[in-house]
């Protein structure tokens, strides 16, 4: 894979990484804004989200029907992500009609309008995505987990945010964290496609050069350490089914522990995407947890997986239990194998699989141009490109030493949070 | 309407087709970008198959064709997929089975040796059905509290009746338990075999290079089939004659999910692109078409408000589909069919046809970026007979297409007196 891209920082700050890629005649371009729930307090939650909608609303210049239409209308996609630590939009088009998303993407940034009648309609719009969410049996279950993992960092908080939130925050609010974080200089913008990167960057030299620079106030967050209440969670419902959740702390993103933990993953549980458009997946059967839990007929199926960011965040094992079976049992069996790995390490052959594994699930994940423009903006959120053009390589570093310090550090049952969900 | 440029499309000139002495029709095409290859396709053995004491047996027995083989057992089939960081994946339809996998490029005679392996030699193994079935009960169960699944369900089974297109997976469960291996063994004997299957490839290896490999892993699959026709199977169903309306109650939901519709064009149908066209206007494009913009948008209703075409082999359904609190499903309700009423007795505006003319032509070379948006286009064009000229083709057949044919398409399909109408969540508590 070609791994050149270009880095450029405007006056007014703004954060601009180009890569050149001609195979075919497409441009996706992606503004990443530093904010998301991780910068929201008690009582306030939901804002980052919230705002990502409101921001669909349009401007004065680009009414909210040419943000909905201009795009399509071109054949073009677009959408937007709202994450822990950071917020996304992004168009994907055909090279020729991208002048579009530059200037609209550019103008939004400091001029949308959230006009009040807009922000009552999107109120109950957002109330019914969370209606949607909370019909997911299991939806309370990682609500408490979620909670418990992190008793005081707003990593615990979903991102959507709190209902009795979204009851009573105000356009005022919404427009207040609008302004606070929505600045060039708290801003990565990425364009990857069909392009000449000199006159790209005159475009949008031009396109942001009226944009000021505005003061971000600084975030004092403390990282949670390990879990240190070790406690099972219970909650019930009307689904007669019963899954279980195991939770432990993970290293954050740009930790060096990442590497071993990727590779612990998939000899675990199988091999996880990165990437939020990643393709291609492949299955677990081979994974101890697989082997031990539903090969034994105590599961119907497990799954595990972590997600790198700013501040240490989880790693959470989810087991849905073959009924009749004891969830206590499958808890000692898990804690068991970990222990396995801290005494007696992984095979040789299991690092070259779970390498080989990354090496296929990376190469699925670069497969068109919004991917590829996707992986630099991501890993600027919380660390820098050079970390996925980096990750083979550093996976291809990790010895089984590594992978039983990670799991010796981390994954200690006494640090550990069990949630059970089981019928009324 | 704007320009797209199109001569990159996979057609005649990057094509390569084949048809093997035993039946099977191989597309490959060369992605020289790509290092990783994705294989997809199908075979006519489908639901419609099912035996009328046991349903859901094909279903079973697609799902279970990865657990083992005459040769290898579950955990070598695992570990030769699973070392490489492969995958494959076998469904059943209403029609066919579907197979897809994807694999890094060095790796792919594995897969499409593999592919061959499951279908020519499934052993079904014994403790692996259990294993299935019980994640069949417990999808059930989850089923059953999921309102998005349960109103698809039920709207099937009203539309399309004891058909192959009304029976969906979870109606099986009563026959679950019957199901035993000497069925599956018997389905496999009976009906599983090369003929008429399609093998479609995109990957970064020569395309001669692809095609010498199908040749040499499935030219010497030899298989005796029954012969069926699946158009005996499917016979055609009458548009609902008045407007039924059903509510399922859920316990302890939030939103309830609202599914309205009826019969859509087959794939083939004349009036496919005019159909595609005007379900863009209605619920898909921008923010969700004109659905969207007045129950979401300006109405503030529902997180989701669209409408979908899908459109079968021997017949297809138009829908349109919200999620909204339960105090606002009858005004959901009310503005969709106010909605539907204009969309049936006035002709579209020049703007709307052009803007969705070109969504739908721009889109093209952008979901045509991936190997398995290229292997999904190829098989389509087989399947359906479209010819591999017909992305090169479809420009001028959706410039044509004018505001009249869109109304004419629109009424002839989307009677608003009479929609099934089903909604799923609480309403007592």
């Amino acid at each position: 894979m070609d791994t050149t891209y270009s880095t450029h920082v405007l006056d007014n700050g703004l954060t601009i990484l180009l890569k050149e890629i001609h195979t075919a005649p497409v441009i996706s371009h992606w503004v990443w804004y530093r904010v998301g729930s991780r910068n929201e307090i008690p009582g306030k939650t939901g804002l980052s989200h919230w705002v990502e909608h409101m921001q669909f609303k349009g401007t004065q210049e680009f009414p909210s029907e040419f943000i909905d239409r201009e795009i399509s209308r071109h054949g073009g996609h677009m959408n937007a992500f709202t994450y822990l630590d950071w917020t996304a939009f992004f168009e994907t088009m055909p090279a020729d009609a991208i002048d579009a998303a530059i200037d609209m993407e550019a103008d939004r940034m400091s001029n949308s309008l959230y006009d009040p009648e807009e922000v009552e309609s999107e109120r109950t719009v957002i109330i019914s995505e969370r209606e949607g969410q909370e019909n997911d049996p299991t939806y309370r279950l990682n609500e408490a987990i979620r909670r418990a993992a992190f008793p005081t960092h707003p990593y615990g908080t979903e991102i959507i945010g709190q209902k009795e939130d979204l009851y009573t925050l105000s356009r005022d609010d919404l427009y207040n964290h609008y302004r606070t974080y929505y600045t060039p200089n708290n801003a990565v913008l990425v364009m990857a496609g069909d392009f000449d990167s000199s006159e790209m960057l005159k475009r949008l030299e031009t396109a942001y050069k009226h944009t000021p620079a505005r003061e971000v106030p600084k975030t004092y967050i403390q990282p949670e350490g390990l879990i240190s209440s070790p406690k099972t969670i219970e909650e019930h419902g009307p689904a007669d089914v019963t899954t279980m959740q195991m939770v432990w702390r993970a290293p954050a993103g740009n930790d060096p522990d990442i590497f071993p933990l990727t590779i612990l993953d998939s000899v675990l549980s199988g091999p996880s995407s990165l990437n939020m458009f990643g393709r291609g997946s492949v299955s677990n059967r081979t994974s101890r947890f697989y082997r031990k839990l539903v090969k034994s007929g105590l599961a119907v199926a497990i799954g595990g997986g972590y997600v790198t960011t700013i501040d240490p965040y989880i790693y959470t094992l989810s087991v849905f239990v073959l009924p009749g079976r004891d969830p206590l049992l499958i808890k000692n069996l898990v804690h068991e194998e970990i222990e396995k790995i801290i005494r007696e390490g992984i095979t040789e052959a299991e690092l070259a699989k779970a390498r080989k594994q990354a090496k296929a699930m990376f190469a699925y994940s670069c497969e068109n141009i919004t991917n590829q423009a996707y992986w630099l903006g991501y890993t600027s959120m919380f660390s820098d490109p050079t970390w996925y053009i980096n990750y083979l390589d550093n996976l291809s570093k990790v010895t089984v030493d590594d992978v039983i310090a990670v799991t010796s550090k981390y994954f200690r049952p006494e640090n550990c949070l069990t949630g059970i969900y089981s019928s009324n | 309407m704007t320009q797209h440029d199109h001569k990159n499309l996979p057609g005649p000139e990057t094509i390569l087709r084949k048809r093997l002495d035993n039946g099977i029709t191989v597309l490959v095409r060369e992605n020289s970008y790509s290092s990783t290859a994705v294989l997809s396709g199908n075979m006519p053995c489908g639901s419609y198959l099912d035996p009328m004491d046991k349903t859901g047996l094909a279903d079973f027995a697609a799902s279970c064709l990865t657990t083992g083989t005459k040769t290898r057992d579950f955990l070598e089939l695992s570990e030769l997929l699973e070392s490489a960081g492969a995958s494959l994946n076998v469904g059943c339809g209403p029609r066919a089975f579907t197979f897809n996998g994807s694999c890094l490029a060095e790796d792919l005679p594995m897969l499409l040796g593999l592919m061959r392996e499951v279908m020519d030699e499934p052993d079904f193994p014994s403790d692996h059905l259990e294993i299935h079935r019980q994640r069949m009960l417990s999808a059930y169960e989850l089923h059953l509290h999921d309102p998005e699944s349960m109103v698809n369900e039920r709207f099937d089974r009203l539309l399309f009746g004891d058909t192959p297109y009304g029976r969906t997976d979870y109606s099986t469960i009563p026959e679950l338990n019957s199901i035993t291996r000497e069925d599956l063994l018997g389905f496999h004997r009976r009906y599983m075999g090369p003929r008429d299957m399609i093998v479609a490839i995109s990957g970064g290896l020569p395309a001669e290079l692809m095609l010498e490999e199908c040749e040499k892993l499935l030219g010497s699959w030899e298989k005796p089939q029954e012969a069926v026709d699946p158009a005996d199977y499917f016979p055609q169903i009458p548009a609902p004659a008045q407007e039924i309306s059903e509510h399922i109650e859920i316990p302890e939901k939030s939103e309830t999910a609202l599914l309205m519709g009826t019969m859509g064009p087959s794939r083939k149908s004349p009036d496919y692109i005019p159909a595609v066209l005007a379900n863009s206007i209605l619920g898909e494009f921008g923010m969700m078409g004109r659905i969207g913009s007045v129950v979401r948008e300006d109405n503030g209703l529902a997180y989701y408000a669209g409408s979908s075409l899908t459109s079968l082999t021997y017949g297809g359904c138009w829908t349109i589909e919200a999620g909204v609190n339960p105090a606002n499903t009858e005004k959901a309700i009310e503005l969709i069919r106010r909605e539907l009423k204009r969309f049936t007795t006035e002709k579209v505006n020049a703007k709307e046809l052009d803007d969705v003319k070109s969504f739908y032509l721009g889109s093209l070379p952008l979901s045509l970026e991936s190997n398995s948006g290229i292997a999904a286009v190829m098989g389509t064009m087989e399947n359906f007979n479209l010819g591999l000229d017909y992305l090169v083709r479809l420009p001028d057949l959706v410039k044509n297409i004018t505001a009249e044919e869109i109304l004419e398409t629109s009424r002839k399909w989307l009677d608003p007196d009479r929609l099934i109408r089903v909604t799923a969540g609480t309403t007592q508590k």
